[in-house]
């Protein structure tokens, strides 16, 4: 396992306990457009965290955003959405793709799929770049 | 060769019966088909009024015909207490007011015979400037009518008001369709009622619906966002008074969570000399 950089660990963790609580103490109805909007800006910390070499838990975090949202969105969509703000194993050094390979990992054991979902996507954006 | 010769008077009148049709095309297209004795009542009442106004239609004739229709709905109301508390539960719900404010833009007399009788306050611009409006003389001859909630014009219109919006939009679609702006009112009403009577349905008639809003989503989002950096600030003041009541070094974390803090990170910068855009534009 990578050490992890700058203690980004804890950084993340307050990042997406401040998302959750805000998601769980909104007074309105949380719909999928919010929380999609939410993992898009999440989009950074992502990329963030994967560079200081946090293995975070998609599968646990979209679990947290459906429950604050009470539950109006599944978390598989929720863990769908996350893998897709990852970045392209393409774009970065090798021990980040290691992470990535980890972080998507429990993905793919729990939602079996997913890699070869986003694999062709990936694909195009390689050849893009 | 036959040449039709046709006179102003004839063309006069056809241009009278081709309005007529499109008026009562447009009131039929919007109300719906007589499922219930409602239904049924409106649906009557609109082929009176357009059958009367086949006959003449001097404005005069028409204002007398208003009161008429006003003077009718209100007996009715007297007769039927039953659709006064329905009427009361869409002024309630709505803001539209089923009162004598809509007696005098209510040419057929529905007002008070229902939920859809509780005719709208909106688009008076009477009502709009707060003003104090004249009510047309209700023939009441029995118990009086039970009295109706109705909000205050100048605090509903201190609002939004979707219902406005709605308006706006139809008067749109009424000029294209060529009906005369002092027909607007009457018609328009009448879209208006059967637009809030599905929104009644989805008891959503009170405000806007959210899903609506073009910045609905981003509103929602802005006010998560303003709390989880709320939490984000707490968690970090009281990581930092642990650590000094255990004689540590308050350490700061090397970097701030950036989609709390930082809602603009991750735009690119794009570099330009403003000098060779103006050499472009010239």
């Amino acid at each position: 396992m990578l050490p992890v950089k700058d203690r980004y660990d804890e950084v993340f963790e307050i990042e997406i306990d401040g998302w959750v609580f805000g998601l769980a103490n909104y007074p309105g109805e949380i719909s999928a457009q919010v929380l999609h909007r939410i993992i898009r800006e999440l989009a950074t910390s992502f990329h963030l965290a994967i560079e200081h070499n946090v293995v975070f838990n998609i599968l646990h975090i979209a679990h947290r955003f459906s429950e604050s949202a009470r539950f109006l969105v599944h978390e598989q969509e929720l863990a769908m959405a996350i893998v897709a703000q990852l970045p392209n194993p393409a774009t970065l050094e090798e021990d980040q793709q290691l992470v990535l390979g980890l972080i998507i990992d429990q993905v793919e054991q729990a939602y079996p799929g997913a890699l070869a979902s986003f694999y062709n996507r990936w694909k195009i954006g390689k050849k893009a770049a | 060769m036959v040449a039709h010769v046709v006179n102003s008077t004839q063309i006069d009148e056809r241009d009278d019966m081709q309005h007529i049709q499109t008026q009562r095309l447009l009131a039929m297209r919007v109300i719906a088909p007589p499922k219930s004795r409602l239904g049924k009542l409106i649906q009557d009442r609109l082929s009176q009024l357009y059958d009367e106004l086949g006959e003449s239609i001097d404005p005069a004739k028409r204002r007398e015909l208003a009161v008429a229709g006003a003077n009718r709905g209100a007996a009715n109301a007297d007769r039927d207490p039953l659709s006064v508390q329905r009427a009361s539960r869409m002024g309630g719900v709505g803001n539209m007011g089923g009162s004598a404010q809509g007696r005098m833009r209510d040419p057929l007399g529905i007002v008070g015979a229902g939920p859809l009788g509780a005719t709208a306050n909106f688009g008076n611009p009477a009502i709009e400037s707060g003003k104090p409006i004249p009510r047309a003389p209700a023939a009441r001859t029995s118990a009086p009518t039970p009295k109706i909630k109705i909000k205050d014009p100048a605090v509903e219109q201190s609002q939004p008001s979707w219902v406005w919006m709605l308006s706006q939009l139809l008067q749109t679609d009424l000029k294209r369709l060529g009906v005369e702006p002092d027909e607007f009112d009457d018609i328009r009403i009448l879209l208006i009622k059967n637009e809030a009577t599905q929104f009644d349905k989805l008891q959503l008639l009170s405000r806007l619906p959210d899903s609506l809003s073009p910045d609905a989503v981003t509103k929602i989002f802005e006010d998560i966002r303003t709390m989880a950096a709320g939490y984000v600030a707490f968690v970090l003041v009281e990581r930092a008074k642990a650590q000094a009541e255990r004689g540590e070094e308050v350490k700061q974390l090397a970097e701030l969570p950036r989609s709390v803090s930082s809602p603009f990170f991750g735009i690119p910068i794009i570099d330009f000399d403003p000098e060779d855009i103006l050499k472009k534009i010239d």
